[in-house]
């Protein structure tokens, strides 16, 4: 195990941040960022870093957390950036060492990339609306017609006129419970 | 150059993004690509004679899936609310939205964003829950990502207020 520094000068280093497709930047007071890796395939076409907001206000919350929480790690939510050809998200991560603030930005693909996750979720949550909103709909004119026909139920009615009330109180019947297997609304959280 | 900050707020799906797309880039897309992560957009503007950049933060919808950070809101000097006026529960949600962003921020410009105008004949939001919210002194201004209706508006009006001495 070599300290901290020999780890910094092993041009190793450079190649396993390479490979990890990671971009390494220090933060100055100044509010600009110095490379300490070469920037990242994904990064080309991008904006400078100096011009992300979202980096901006990361390191405001950084410098506070890291102020209070010697040798801790924080990590930023994840943000998007249009690059190239596409959008990416990104995560960054920020740690002192020898009071520099370095952050660590990394491309969120594949199984770290949530987002075709949550879409297909909110995209279920949607159409879960349109149904229970659906369902909504039809309870109302359902207890509109049941009283009707208990109203019915209750008049003087020939042999063949309640025949066909009670045949309809039975498909009524048979109605309410497949409206109460609808989807309910969604519970607020 | 004046520099402002604005967040967009709403629950999801009411077209955040497509507000911001519409009013930066001129773009919508009918396929709904549900915000995930943070993304900030610039717009920069001329109104009344000085030239202002917007920072738009486009900060993912409120839900069971994700919880907006109120950091996020730091340093806003307003936001535009949004509303999608075909489903009536986003109006509950924007409530409990600018109760929190009222918590972070103070009394902070903003504007409701009534959105989806086009589609009039799924509307849900009823005129006595928009009275109901005009009655709060809430500025609404009934919009379409789709077809472009009160989107400059939205952003010219809250900008406005918002270099308005406080």
């Amino acid at each position: 195990m070599t300290n901290g520094d020999d780890a910094l000068l092993d041009p190793l280093i450079g190649d396993v941040i390479r490979g990890l497709d990671l971009a390494v930047v220090e933060w100055a007071l100044d509010g600009t960022y110095r490379p300490l890796s070469g920037t990242p395939r994904w990064f080309t076409g991008t904006v400078p870093w100096s011009s992300l907001p979202f980096l901006e206000h990361f390191v405001a919350d950084a410098r506070r957390y890291l102020h209070d929480h010697i040798g801790g790690v924080i990590a930023s939510d994840q943000f998007t950036v249009q690059g190239h050809s596409e959008e990416l998200l990104l995560r960054a991560r920020a740690l002192k060492v020898d009071q520099r603030l370095v952050i660590a930005i990394e491309r969120l693909q594949g199984a770290a990339d949530m987002r075709p996750i949550l879409r297909e979720a909110r995209q279920q949550a949607l159409e879960h609306e349109t149904l229970a909103e659906q369902a909504r709909s039809i309870h109302a004119p359902l207890a509109n017609v049941t009283e009707a026909v208990e109203h019915l139920q209750g008049s003087a009615l020939s042999e063949p006129q309640r025949a066909i009330v009670d045949h309809l109180a039975r498909s009524l019947e048979r109605l309410r419970e497949a409206a109460a297997r609808l989807p309910p609304a969604r519970k607020k959280r | 150059m004046i520099s402002k900050k604005i967040c967009m707020l709403g629950s999801f799906a009411v077209g955040k993004t497509s507000l911001v797309s519409q009013y930066v880039s001129s773009l919508f897309s009918d396929k709904y690509l549900s915000t995930v992560g943070v993304k900030v957009d610039r717009k920069s503007m001329t109104i009344d004679g000085l030239d202002v950049t917007l920072m738009l933060w486009d900060l993912y919808g409120e839900d069971g899936f994700q919880t907006v950070q109120k950091s996020y809101l730091r340093g806003a000097s307003g936001y535009l609310l949004v509303v999608d006026g075909t489903r009536f529960q986003t109006l509950a949600a924007a409530r409990d939205l600018q109760k929190m962003a009222c918590g972070v921020l103070g009394s902070v410009p903003f504007v409701v964003a009534l959105n989806k105008a086009d589609l009039a004949s799924e509307w849900q939001v009823d005129d006595r829950a928009l009275i109901a919210i005009a009655e709060q002194g809430w500025p609404i201004i009934r919009t379409s990502a789709k077809t472009g209706l009160g989107v400059q508006e939205s952003f010219e009006r809250l900008t406005r207020a918002m270099l308005e001495p406080q």
